[in-house]
């Protein structure tokens, strides 16, 4: 296995804001790996996913993925990363409400110049395997939380991203529409897809991932490998994180 | 780039409205600028343009016709260098006519000269309606006096300058490129520059002169448009050539051409001035709808960026869906600036 994403005693601050937000973190993620960030509401979870996105910049420490060092990177160098190797999935789905299914799933290709016949194509492909085929067409307001949030999956991996990164993927939807979409992450990550969970769920992620990281006010409280992704008693994860608040 | 016009087609889609305001704001703001312009250009062309396809006359020298002959005129557009010359035509200025009508009674004066044919080497004439004279007792006038003065084909204008009063029945209108319509405006006032000119047969001058104030015209052309010093210089040959007080008067195409322009520039500048006021109000609307834009499209704007547009790509999908409907609105109003603008550059500087 190859480390797909490399942070070193990585540290973030806000101007004005008290205090860090990640303090030292350092973190290896291989490649195919799901890895869980876990932690309650401030912890810094989003803070680094949107760091290994290159969404920000860390104060201190060092941020590499699939080789490149994100700081060394101007803003129209990242973004060209960010279209080539990461894949998006939000909590509000985050589709563009003026374009349809079909041209939301596009538009990361079209980003990347792929021919338009081989992008639809796969589009196409994508959205029949996500079983939403017949929305095509349609327009993101007139489809429910779970299809929204297939659709954004789609759109997500329609260039073939070396990391898929999902922020609370869940966190809006109903638990049936939720255990959907988890079930179809994992099952991309059964398919090689590397995956980086950001949710304070500890039901879901201990359920889905391969690996669980722990993070508490910024630094990472806990590191753990789940065996073959299986289940572990709910009770003992809460009281391992209630442990770690004390 | 596709990506860009994907992004920004579908912002024009969803924002209609403003979309339409923009179309419309731009469409009558480079609309009225183009036909401000088109009419600020055309007002200059058109008349030189005019004054070209009628060999209008750069000099018109009024010449007392006590004191010279014709024959001594022939010499003269040889001394100042003229390519091509007209005249003498025999002339009676301030001739005071008036016209019989239903509604009332009328009086015009008017600079009668004699001349056979609307045709010559200077100052064509042409002729907007009716025919030329061919018989004595007819007359032409020029249309912007027959408009100012509601005259018509077949009209009968009385000469008061002699005793027997000759009848003129009006057979023509003329399009004279050395007047404007402002001249008519001075129908009134004793002027052999001013007045409006009209024309009679050779022949019938001389029954209209009696009693005095018979004179000639001669006209004058040069190789390149002559500078007023030019034509300063061009007077004082003939002066110095010729006895004193044989020359009345004079007047030459910078004054017509000037008041062809002062005729016209009062609607020109406000059309301009809308023009531009239109321009500017339509540039603060589409500026307030971009602010706008981008202030509801933070969250889009946002998305765009973790998708993988650049931050120039992110500006351009905002600019370009601003510029789509403004294209839309150039590509409607500049033609229809154009378009309006035709009837008055087609329009004579004479009519």
């Amino acid at each position: 296995m190859t480390t797909l994403v490399e942070l070193t005693a990585v540290s973030k601050s806000y101007d004005g804001a008290g205090g860090r937000v990640l303090d030292d973190v350092s973190l290896d993620i291989e490649d195919g790996e799901l890895t869980a960030i876990m932690g309650p509401s401030g912890s810094g979870k989003s803070t680094l996913l949107n760091l290994i996105a290159g969404i920000d910049r860390p104060s201190g420490g060092q941020v590499r993925v699939a080789g490149e060092d994100l700081a060394r990177l101007s803003e129209a160098r990242l973004a060209r990363f960010r279209r080539a190797r990461l894949g998006f999935v939000f909590q509000f789905f985050n589709l563009l409400g003026n374009l349809t299914v079909l041209e939301n799933v596009l538009l990361p290709a079209q980003l990347l110049g792929t021919r338009p016949t081989p992008a639809r194509a796969r589009a196409i492909q994508l959205l029949t395997q996500l079983d939403i085929a017949e929305l095509a067409d349609h327009y993101p307001a007139r489809l429910s939380g779970g299809q929204q949030q297939r659709v954004a999956v789609a759109r997500a991996l329609i260039n073939q991203p070396l990391l898929l990164l999902a922020d609370e993927p869940t966190g809006a939807l109903d638990t049936h529409s939720g255990e959907q979409v988890m079930e179809l992450i994992q099952g991309l990550n059964r398919e090689g897809q590397t995956v980086l969970l950001v949710t304070h769920d500890a039901k879901l992620a201990t359920r889905h991932a391969g690996r669980v990281v722990t993070l508490i006010d910024g630094r990472i409280h806990d590191d753990t490998r789940l065996e073959g992704a299986s289940p572990r008693p709910e009770s003992l994860v809460r009281v391992r994180i209630q442990e770690d608040q004390r | 780039m596709r990506a860009i016009f994907t992004v920004a087609w579908a912002e024009v889609r969803r924002r209609r409205l403003q979309s339409v305001v923009i179309v419309v704001m731009v469409a009558l703001a480079s609309g009225t600028i183009t036909l401000g312009l088109n009419l600020l250009q055309e007002a200059r062309i058109p008349y030189d343009r005019a004054f070209e396809a009628q060999k209008g006359a750069h000099l018109r020298v009024f010449y007392d016709a006590r004191r010279v002959t014709p024959g001594q005129l022939a010499s003269t557009p040889a001394s100042i260098g003229a390519s091509s010359f007209a005249g003498p035509w025999p002339s009676v200025y301030g001739t005071l006519l008036h016209r019989q009508s239903p509604d009332g009674r009328s009086r015009f004066q008017l600079d009668l000269v004699g001349r056979d044919s609307p045709h010559g080497r200077a100052e064509l004439l042409h002729l907007a309606s009716g025919r030329w004279v061919q018989a004595p007792g007819e007359i032409v006038v020029t249309r912007a006096f027959a408009e100012a003065n509601r005259v018509g084909l077949g009209d009968q204008l009385v000469s008061l300058r002699t005793a027997d009063k000759p009848v003129l029945r009006v057979v023509g209108e003329a399009v004279d490129i050395s007047q404007t319509a402002l001249a008519s405006d001075y129908s009134s006032i004793q002027s052999i520059t001013r007045a409006q000119r009209a024309w009679v047969l050779p022949e019938q001058l001389a029954d209209l002169a009696a009693g005095g104030g018979l004179g000639y015209q001669m006209v004058y052309r040069f190789g390149s448009l002559p500078t007023q010093a030019q034509l300063r210089d061009a007077m004082g040959r003939f002066q110095a050539s010729l006895v004193p007080g044989a020359i009345s008067g004079s007047s030459t195409y910078l004054t017509t051409r000037t008041d062809y322009q002062a005729d016209n520039q009062f609607l020109l500048v406000l059309l301009l001035a809308f023009g531009i006021f239109a321009l500017v109000a339509s540039l603060a609307t589409v500026i307030n709808l971009v602010v706008g834009t981008v202030l509801a499209g933070y969250r889009d704007i946002g998305i765009s960026k973790a998708l993988g547009f650049t931050p120039l790509q992110v500006v351009a999908s905002l600019v370009a869906a601003m510029t789509i409907p403004a294209l839309a609105g150039c590509a409607v109003g500049i033609p229809a600036g154009a378009a309006l603008a035709c009837p008055w550059s087609s329009r004579r500087p004479s009519d």
